[in-house]
């Protein structure tokens, strides 16, 4: 796993302290930790000489976490397994281009309680769950509304629910505990939807792999990547006050915790 | 004397030999207590009987029944990038063979913890195995191709069955006794009731999801 690490003795940093001040004159200082954060992810400067992150001390305040998250081949994957698999019937690969959807999330602080809205939808094959995925916090609730004509019947095996939901009605359920929910419904064979409830404050990976967790607490975290497909991984830093911190997070079959 | 002491000789053997088990069949249906909700569409069902602890309500478990008279083989290909079967139940401590039947490299893995392993990247007519020795899911896929994904589910003890279409199952060779039955199926929550197995008489059982959640 690459890691990029706090640093306050890089030259690197010293450009980045220069710009936050800068910024901090120009626009107040929640501004210049937005232009910082910018610098960093738009520039590559976040990373120092020495292979370490850079960081933008300040005052005792909250901090944020920003970052890449990349899916890592099997060590001995061949480089063109493509034209490979034309052999076999074009058969999909896994596109590690993408982390596709990823949550990175804490350990430790509770997640903001909010309402994560799930709609029943027609659609050209038939009504389905959308979003498709997404994340909240453990804690939290998620509205699923039937925005349909029909009644239609949905299960969640992870919280012991399976309800029938009148046409235009939302049915709301709770979620207690952190980890995967899936949710299906039973009145089509196929359409599901893929939630992932996170014990802290988290985020959803972009398709780009980019990722962000703003107003961290200062102090040891516990940053954990969740993925559909492989192993959870569990990254420990200690988040010092005001700061932007960088890290690199892989996932992948040989990435996850020991 | 000697026909007398033969007799007698029997008699002892006869009592020495263990008496031939007798088994019942544990028959039931896994329904859906839900308007519209249609069976056919939760997919697989697992269904299997365990000796949970009426005292305690925690599981001891049924120890895996094996012997010269059940050798079962396991195995799930690798062909067309595909995994076939794409859902298998074993019982625990039970060995899955995966042979890769395809012209291409494939990779077997799960993350399903305790049951989690990585059979690492093999070509075709190479075969590996996994012993799964925890009960569970377990989630297979290949690293390589997204198509790829299949599900064992790890019972206790041979004491399982998998509910036909429209939900019914019939558990076979069990002992008279008191047994937990439990349900498993990735699209359903899990359900489980008691059953009492007595000698002459073919259980019946009902199991109706979703249950009532207890506090």
């Amino acid at each position: 796993v690459t890691e990029t690490r706090s640093s306050r003795k890089t030259s690197g940093y010293a450009r980045l302290r220069l710009a936050a001040r800068a910024g901090a004159l120009a626009f107040g200082r929640a501004r210049a930790r937005t232009a910082a954060l910018a610098l960093l992810v738009a520039h590559g400067c976040a990373t120092c000489p020495d292979g370490t992150a850079a960081t933008v001390p300040a005052a005792g305040g909250p901090s944020t976490l920003v970052g890449q998250l990349r899916l890592v081949p099997h060590a001995g994957t061949r480089r063109a397994p493509a034209r490979e698999s034309a052999e076999v019937g074009g058969a999909r690969l896994v596109d590690y281009s993408t982390p596709g959807f990823a949550v990175v999330y804490l350990e430790g602080a509770p997640p903001a309680a909010v309402t994560f809205a799930l709609a029943i939808a027609d659609g050209p094959s038939g009504p389905h769950l959308a979003p498709a995925n997404g994340a909240l916090g453990a804690g939290g609730t998620i509205a699923l509304t039937n925005q349909t004509d029909a009644p239609h019947v949905v299960s969640c095996p992870e919280v012991g629910i399976v309800a029938r939901i009148p046409a235009r009605q939302t049915l709301q359920i709770p979620v207690h505990e952190p980890g995967p929910l899936s949710l299906f419904l039973l009145d089509r064979s196929a359409p599901m939807a893929q939630l992932f409830a996170a014990p802290g404050p988290y985020t959803v990976v972009s398709g780009a792999g980019t990722w962000e967790l703003r107003d961290v607490r200062p102090g040891p975290q516990r940053v954990r990547t969740w993925h559909p497909r492989f192993a959870a991984t569990t990254r420990p830093v200690d988040v010092a006050p005001d700061q932007i911190l960088q890290l690199q997070l892989e996932v992948g079959v040989e990435r996850g915790d020991d | 004397m000697i026909e007398r002491a033969l007799a007698t000789g029997a008699v002892l053997l006869l009592l020495a030999l263990p008496a031939a088990a007798h088994t019942e069949t544990v028959k039931g249906s896994v329904e859906l207590g839900v308007e519209d909700a249609l069976i056919e569409n939760a997919g697989p069902i697992v269904v299997y009987l365990d000796k949970g602890d009426t005292a305690s309500g925690t599981a001891a478990n049924v120890p895996p029944a094996r012997g010269p008279l059940q050798p079962v083989k396991f195995e799930i290909r690798q062909r067309h990038a595909r995994f076939s079967p794409a859902f298998l139940v074993v019982a625990r401590g039970d060995k899955v063979l995966m042979p890769n039947d395809d012209t291409i490299f494939h990779n077997v893995f799960s993350y399903s913890r305790p049951n989690d392993f990585d059979l690492g990247l093999y070509a075709r007519g190479e075969m590996r195995e996994v012993v799964f020795e925890h009960t569970g899911p377990v989630n297979l896929y290949c690293s390589i191709h997204e198509s790829m994904s299949a599900t064992v589910y790890v019972t206790p003890s041979r004491l399982f069955a998998i509910a036909s279409a429209d939900g019914r199952f019939a558990i076979e060779g069990v002992t008279p006794g008191r047994y937990r039955l439990r349900s498993w199926s990735r699209r359903l929550p899990a359900a489980e009731t008691w059953v009492d197995v007595k000698k002459g008489e073919p259980a019946q059982v009902r199991l109706v999801i979703p249950q009532p959640v207890t506090p």
